[in-house]
């Protein structure tokens, strides 16, 4: 009997020590908001030397991820900083970026937004939204420093890009 | 007269032990027999100086409690416990290892908790949810990028109006 309990005031014991050293994981409810900050790049790829706006070139990291893609030019039509915050309250938003429950509403362009939401195990979903129709969704791991490149065909030979990285 | 049988009954008629009808052949055996009557005198005699000389012995405690002392203390004697001896080596590593053990058990039952609900669920692939099959998808670990790109219409994808000849 006295055995019995030495051995389940050591389980007791050990259990609190784990929980304290932080082997056992917090509950996603119980843990505090988290912000991750992205950068979303719109990106027109040609043959052309220019366009016709004169966009600037994309910087050689941005290029060196699209070298594999047929077009000879990359061009940055428009960059974007915002913020998700998820488990949070409403990000106040932005002339660009309207925040919303653990998603953030981007528009790259006049016919060009996507969502970026936060979901769990650092998965986001983007959604892609053209002229106010959803073209695609997509769920993928997204972690500091990583890139998610999407992209297509447009016309006049062109292609599309969209660039999206977690900053911070 | 010398019948022990008949010697017995005057004891017994002595006694007052014998019925009736037995009695009274008794005593009429001891009014015409000398023997008998001296037989009966002596008897009476003799149980006369018994009487006198009897000590009234009593126990200071009932029967039945001076045998229930003994039965206790026969059981206590064999519920003594035995003498125990010096611990073994395995009992005294069995001690050491059992706080050991269980550390063992709770940190591995933490561990594998957390990659059942961690980060480890996720397979490093690409999951492309809501969009039709024309998509291809590609995975550079080396630079931690994922490129989901659509083989749409351009008129059907981001930012490309027909009537503009860029993106924006």
């Amino acid at each position: 009997m006295t055995t019995r309990k030495t051995f389940l005031k050591s389980c007791i014991g050990v259990c609190l020590v784990a929980f304290v050293l932080g082997l056992f994981p917090v509950p996603a409810s119980a843990a505090t908001a988290v912000t991750n900050k992205y950068q979303a790049i719109l990106i027109w790829g040609s043959d052309d030397d220019k366009t016709p706006e004169n966009h600037k070139p994309v910087s050689p990291e941005i290029a060196k991820k699209l070298k594999n893609f047929k077009w000879k030019n990359y061009f940055e039509v428009a960059q974007k900083d915002f913020i998700v915050v998820k488990d949070g309250k409403e990000t106040k938003g932005s002339k660009d970026a309207k925040g919303a429950k653990d998603q953030t509403k981007v528009t790259m362009s006049k016919d060009c937004e996507i969502v970026v939401k936060l979901l769990d195990n650092e998965q986001v979903e983007v959604t892609l939204v053209g002229k106010g129709k959803i073209v695609g969704t997509i769920k993928q791991q997204l972690r500091k420093g990583g890139c998610l490149v999407t992209g297509g065909d447009a016309s006049n030979s062109t292609g599309w890009f969209i660039i999206i990285k977690q900053v911070e | 007269m010398n019948d022990f049988n008949t010697q017995m009954k005057i004891q017994a008629f002595l006694d007052g032990e014998l019925p009736e009808a037995e009695a009274r052949e008794i005593a009429a055996l001891i009014a015409r027999d000398r023997d008998a009557a001296a037989l009966h005198t002596e008897l009476k005699n003799t149980r006369r100086a018994l009487a006198g000389a009897e000590q009234g012995i009593t126990l200071p405690e009932t029967r039945e409690f001076y045998w229930s002392k003994i039965s206790r203390e026969i059981e206590k004697t064999e519920r003594a416990e035995p003498v125990q001896a010096a611990p073994t080596l395995w009992q005294m590593l069995s001690r050491l290892l059992k706080p050991v053990v269980a550390v063992a058990v709770v940190v591995l039952a933490g561990f594998l908790v957390f990659h059942q609900t961690g980060t480890s669920t996720f397979d490093g692939g690409v999951l492309v949810a809501s969009v039709d099959e024309d998509v291809i998808t590609y995975r550079d670990e080396a630079n931690d990028t994922t490129y989901v790109l659509f083989s749409y219409p351009a008129e059907n994808a981001v930012a490309n109006d027909a009537n503009d000849a860029t993106l924006n």
